[in-house]
């Protein structure tokens, strides 16, 4: 009895012993690595910035486009001062503000100059960064807690809608018209392209400010085109018969076209919306009853996806853009219809083998015309928060989209998609981008004219539905690469997405 | 005396202030969300469209559920996966376990510890190392498949042998478990006992069918049940390597339920019916395996 009872004790200490000392062990070792971690995470941002204050101070120097001298004839408010972007009032020194951001290329700009900002106007900003997907549903998340955490937001410019709708954001306009916040001859709302402000806007008023902004344009290979003399596609017909030109030249894993499959409303419907509109289809009728599964829409479904079977690589299902990317820098796909911004990097020697070698058009026409998209990511600020951070954060918006920064992100970062026609039109980005004279033709020619801001449909349930349709597009690119036939399949597909579409609309009142 | 019993008493409260953080944690974690699980099924709402409000609207949602073509597809998807990759995984592990069982050998440590390393790789990594593995263009498999003269298929973006490239990741990842947790069942039975069935004149094969299967037979339903529910709220691989697609060929109900519920728009009320559909479901089949397997 004794016996057993001894037994089992001294072993329930000895094991005790030995949990408590390799958790003695492990939080020791833990707590060096995570010193050292830390320590390391650190250290590259301040080397950051000492580079970055060298380069800043050449930048401004040397920027003659945006002038102090207009300084003595504005009266200002008390208490608020001028810069060469805008104004800051004294009170908001001080505030600490977080903004949710994903770190494009104009926002490498911005996190470089921010030390700058911070000590010009005491309004401290802390970034969150993070990939795209990540960063919306972050952003989902914090603004439906209503938790205020971020005062800034940076998201997509089609959920717009439902963020005003849900009360999450706060409109701009009332900041724009506070002159002790915003100095409107510096700030200009006229110069931001036209469509980035219009598609920030939601029943009359804005609610984001741009800090990048796209359309889609044809990117093709010139020295290939030129080389078996295929006429660069015009219309949808020519874009079927180059595909088949090019795939009687080309090797076989070599292919004349990749486009996006991967289902989202980012990613497929993105680029296939531009072929529905084409061919005369559209999302919704007048009544907001789904019409994706008519004639037209199965024509340009089943175009889609031929066009896919025929000349994509295969898996072509599975493409989201940075998979064309990778097969236009590495020269497997000799065409696509994709977002402008990808000059920037499809023409990098650094990334990718055929730098120098692409040509840009406008997208392909079709029986219905020519449609290419209209995109943004706006900054938003979170209506959860204080008055106070709201004024901080609008002014940080204010500094991050002014001509100023645009500017130093072009010349620094090399960026292309600038959201203000100043900027756009200013030697400085010309000298950079002015090599790609067919880029910045089709670009600004897309963005400024021919594009609509109604490309994809402006609702609050945008992201169900455009999810939904992203699905059908990706199954039947799928079944039509495995011999199906792409018309039939089309229809099928849409035909579900239809119904499912209807019921969403249902919900939202928009159909009973 | 009395000191004892003040003692005991205070021990009986005791022992109801030690299990207080058990029995909260259990409450906030398990109990309520299951509740506001059951609670939000019945309701329509839209978690990124909270101004559209939340209704009742009793079981909308399963007669829903019961016609919507995916839901079925996912549970056949689900099904699919489990009855390719679960008698693999069940056969593959069992013979590891006995030929690890059979003799000692030079070396058995580390194929013992090798076998735990693949269980130990972090779902999402897997997932990214077949990604590539699978890749059509420059994967190593598609690569052999060739050179052996065998026109490989596109395994991710073919919707017919999604399920399978899936399955076979599953297996490579964890059929080792099944073969420790089969090896720990035989490890345990008495050498005697094989060692005087030995000298009775049976066979290995007998051995293994009259003594290993009936001894470790608890085991084997408890392994068996493991993967079951695994396989059905299988993520991580799904997300991805095909994030469900191409278009639905490899979307399980349980990624539908995520899909729609999270990912493609909020309908959480509607993810909710799914999620405990999908619960009653992997009860069921366990309810089913343990009757069939787990008697002695």
């Amino acid at each position: 009895m004794t016996l057993s009872k001894k037994v089992p004790r001294r072993y329930i200490l000895s094991s005790l012993g030995k949990i408590a000392t390799s958790a003695v062990v492990a939080g020791i070792i833990s707590g060096i690595v995570g010193y050292y971690t830390g320590k390391s995470a650190m250290a590259p941002p301040t080397e950051k910035t000492v580079t970055v204050t060298a380069e800043k101070t050449v930048t401004i120097t040397a920027s003659p486009t945006i002038t102090v001298a207009s300084t003595p004839h504005v009266l200002l408010p008390p208490g608020v001062n001028f810069s060469d972007w805008g104004v800051y009032p004294n009170y908001l020194r001080g505030t600490n503000i977080t903004a949710a951001v994903q770190l494009i290329d104009s926002l490498i700009a911005v996190q470089n100059l921010l030390p700058q900002f911070e000590e010009e106007t005491g309004i401290n900003v802390d970034f969150v960064m993070l990939p795209e997907e990540e960063l919306h549903q972050k952003v989902l998340i914090e603004l439906s807690s209503g938790a205020g955490k971020y005062a800034i937001v940076m998201d997509d410019c089609m959920f717009v809608p439902q963020f005003v709708e849900n009360e999450w954001i706060v409109p701009l306009n009332e900041f724009i018209d506070n002159s002790n916040l915003t100095y409107k001859p510096l700030f200009d709302l006229e110069d931001f392209l036209a469509k980035s402000i219009e598609i920030a806007s939601w029943k009359g008023k804005i609610y984001g400010l741009p800090i990048y902004a796209e359309t889609t344009v044809t990117i093709y290979r010139k020295d290939i085109f030129e080389e078996h003399s295929i006429r660069i596609p015009n219309s949808m017909k020519d874009l079927e018969k180059a595909c088949e030109a090019l795939r009687e030249v080309l090797p076989k894993e070599v292919y004349p076209i990749s486009l996006r499959g991967y289902p989202g409303e980012g990613a497929n419907v993105y680029i296939w919306t531009g072929f529905l509109k084409a061919f005369g289809g559209n999302f919704f009728d007048e009544n907001w009853e789904p019409i994706i599964n008519n004639d037209a829409g199965v024509k340009a479904t089943g175009f889609y996806a031929e066009l896919l079977a025929k000349y994509g690589p295969p898996g072509s299902a599975n493409y989201h853009w940075d998979d064309v990317q990778t097969a236009l820098q590495q020269g497997k796909a000799m065409m696509a219809i994709e977002a402008s911004d990808f000059v920037g990097r499809i023409e990098d020697p650094s990334q990718s083998l055929y730098a120098g070698k692409f040509g840009y058009s406008l997208v392909p026409e079709g029986p219905a015309g020519r449609f290419p998209s209209v995109f943004a990511f706006e900054l938003m600020i979170n209506a959860a928060c204080p008055r106070k951070l709201q004024e901080a954060a609008w002014i940080f918006i204010v500094w991050a989209t002014s001509k100023k920064l645009q500017l130093e992100a072009a010349i620094s970062q090399r960026f292309s998609n600038v959201v203000r026609e100043s900027v756009m039109n200013d030697p400085k980005y010309l000298q950079v981008w002015g090599a790609y004279a067919d880029w910045i033709k089709a670009h600004t020619e897309s963005l400024r004219n021919i594009a609509s801001v109604d490309y994809r449909p402006r609702i609050p349930v945008w992201r169900e539905v455009g999810n939904r349709i992203g699905i059908a597009i990706s199954e039947v690119i799928a079944k039509a690469q495995l011999g199906a036939d792409p018309y039939e399949q089309a229809k099928n597909a849409l035909d579900a997405a239809a119904d499912d579409i209807r019921q969403i609309m249902i919900k939202a009142g928009y159909l009973r | 005396m009395s000191f004892y019993r003040r003692f005991h008493s205070i021990g009986e409260n005791l022992k109801y202030l030690m299990f207080m953080p058990a029995l909260i944690v259990t409450l906030a974690l398990i109990i309520f969300p299951f509740g506001y699980c059951i609670f939000l099924s019945l309701h329509d709402y839209n978690i990124e469209l909270p101004f559209l409000g939340m209704k009742f609207i009793g079981f909308e949602n399963y007669y829903r559920l019961i016609l919507d073509p995916r839901v079925h597809n996912g549970m056949i998807i689900s099904l699919k996966l489990i009855g390719i990759a679960l008698p693999i995984e069940f056969l593959l592990g069992f013979l590891t376990a006995i030929l690890l069982h059979y003799r000692r050998f030079r070396g058995e440590k580390i194929v013992r510890i090798s076998l735990i390393l693949p269980v130990v790789i972090p779902p999402v990594v897997v997932g990214l190392t077949w990604k590539i593995l699978y890749n059509p263009s420059f994967g190593i498999i598609n690569f052999y498949l060739k050179r052996l003269g065998i026109i490989a298929p596109s395994w991710l973006t073919d919707p017919q042998w999604v399920i399978f490239a899936i399955a076979i990741t599953d297996v490579w990842q964890w059929f080792p478990l099944m073969a420790l947790i089969l090896l720990a069942g035989l490890d345990s039975i008495s050498i005697e006992l094989i060692e005087a069935a030995r000298v009775d004149g049976a066979s290995y094969l007998n051995v293994v069918r009259y003594i290993f299967i009936p001894s470790i037979k608890p085991l084997i339903s408890f392994a068996i049940i493991l993967r079951m529910i695994d396989i059905f709220k299988m993520f991580d691989v799904i997300y991805v390597m095909t994030g469900g697609g191409p278009g639905i060929s490899s979307e399980t109900l349980h990624f539908y339920a995520y899909k729609i519920g999270l990912a493609h728009g909020g309908n959480i009320s509607y993810a909710s019916s799914i999620a405990l559909i999908l619960l009653f479901t992997i009860e069921l089949f366990s309810i089913i395996i343990l009757r069939s397997l787990g008697r002695r």
